[in-house]
């Protein structure tokens, strides 16, 4: 083991930061859908939008646990953290909960709704 | 040990520690360390664990048919630390029974290094460990003298008549403890998050298989009805015969299926019954599940595995 392969640092210090544009479109049981508008392109606006129906923004509907680690991400809370709570919440163990918290904020980070902030750019800007 | 190794000793009794094992060796190890690598070969392969961060230990082995050279091995890994930093300094083990090796401290982490020779197994032993935060001589000490050898896995295959001879095996990982019958092999263990399968298959009889599962976040997505679970595992196309049952003191389901196979495969004796049974483990919060594929003529019931669950955290 000369070459110590598996180091977490990078995630778990970074804190996912919402998007200013996502808005919360609707509210159900076990989720919520979320959505955030599409970047305006010379194709869908007018005049052509007159005529086709495109759409304006991208919705992503989060299930249950979605629900949760969405519920966690206020700029503010580092990753570390939400993997701790949502293992705690589930009786699942550390790395079980980072690799489910991880998918779902690729997930959300792919469409937008998400960013991931670095420690070290956070503490630039400060 | 040296004035120059930064040690950062705690106090090991005050540690939570968990037991695994796998491939006939058990050890102990502080139970924030989580196995994240794991191979399922016998004659060579590795075990990885870390801590929330990093990488904290890696147990590996290799059949080796004679003895090798301790001193020489050793001897080539200090050369190998020397040639990646050449300020570290190296303290010898002592006192970790059959254990021979070293404590590196240097620029990058400190790492303690230790091998072993089972000469009942033929196998070649070592343990890596990381020290990010500065060498803990007591960890140390209580991961290595936990070391201890159990009943060794079955090759994947034998004879029928070589069963005897053999012992029940024992695994305890990814949140399972499963004893199973003396010549069933561990074929695949597939892990994902909350969701932990353990294939085994009898070595005299390729016909005889075995899942364990594991599924965790049962609060999400369990709603009670284990014979509805059982049903989807087995296909809903699937006719399931239904029991219930005490199992490890809970109560459980147990489903009874024929596996979908050809009319040739029938007729020629191979298509195989399956049986499921499933059960909530409250004190792990997981619904434990055991499915034995075998022939009508040579049933397996999955009561020849013994199961428990043990909370992850």
């Amino acid at each position: 083991m000369s070459e110590l392969t598996h180091n977490f640092d990078d995630l778990l210090d970074s804190v996912p930061t919402p998007s200013d544009a996502t808005e919360e479109h609707s509210a159900y049981a076990d989720g919520r859908v979320l959505r955030v508008p599409l970047a305006r392109r010379w194709y869908n606006g007018k005049p052509f939008s007159w005529l086709l129906p495109f759409r304006q923004h991208r919705s992503l509907r989060l299930d249950g646990p979605g629900n949760e680690v969405w519920g966690m991400c206020d700029g503010q809370t580092t990753m570390e953290a939400i993997i701790d709570r949502f293992s705690l919440a589930h009786h699942i163990s550390f790395h079980e909960a980072r690799i489910a918290v991880a998918q779902y904020v690729r997930v959300l980070t792919r469409n937008g709704l998400l960013a991931l902030v670095g420690a070290a750019a956070d503490g630039e800007a400060e | 040990m040296t004035d120059q190794h930064r040690t950062n000793d705690t106090d090991a009794a005050a540690t939570e520690w968990r037991e695994v094992v796998w491939m006939g060796m058990r050890f102990r190890t502080p139970s924030d360390w989580e196995i994240v690598s794991h191979s399922t070969r016998l004659a060579r392969g590795r075990l990885v664990l870390i801590d929330r961060r990093r990488q904290r230990l890696q147990l590996s082995w290799a059949h080796c048919d004679s003895r090798p050279d301790l001193k020489r091995a050793i001897s080539d890994y200090r050369d190998r630390d020397r040639q990646d930093d050449p300020d570290c300094t190296f303290a010898n083990l002592a006192g970790q029974a059959g254990w021979r090796g070293f404590a590196r401290s240097g620029e990058s982490d400190d790492l303690t290094r230790a091998g072993r020779y089972l000469h009942k197994r033929n196998l070649w032993v070592e343990m890596t460990i990381a020290w990010p935060a500065g060498r803990d001589a007591n960890v140390e000490r209580r991961v290595l003298d936990s070391f201890k050898t159990v009943a060794a896995p079955s090759p994947t295959v034998i004879e029928a008549d070589d069963v005897e001879a053999m012992s029940p095996t024992h695994w305890r990982v990814f949140g399972l403890d499963i004893v199973a019958p003396a010549g069933w092999a561990l074929t695949a263990a597939t892990v994902k998050p909350a969701d932990v399968a353990i294939e085994f298959a009898a070595a005299w009889d390729p016909y005889r298989t075995a899942t364990v599962r594991r599924l965790g976040m049962i609060d999400s997505w369990f709603k009670g009805d284990a014979r509805g679970f059982l049903q989807k595992q087995a296909g809903y196309d699937v006719e399931c015969r239904f029991h219930s049952g005490m199992w490890s003191n809970f109560t459980a389901a147990l489903a009874v299926s024929v596996e979908p196979a050809t009319r040739f495969k029938r007729l020629t004796g191979r298509g195989r019954t399956r049986r499921d049974i499933a059960w909530v483990d409250e004190r792990a919060h997981a619904l434990l599940c055991a499915t034995t594929w075998s022939r009508d003529a040579d049933p397996v019931e999955p009561d020849e595995f013994e199961i428990h669950g043990y909370l992850l955290r």
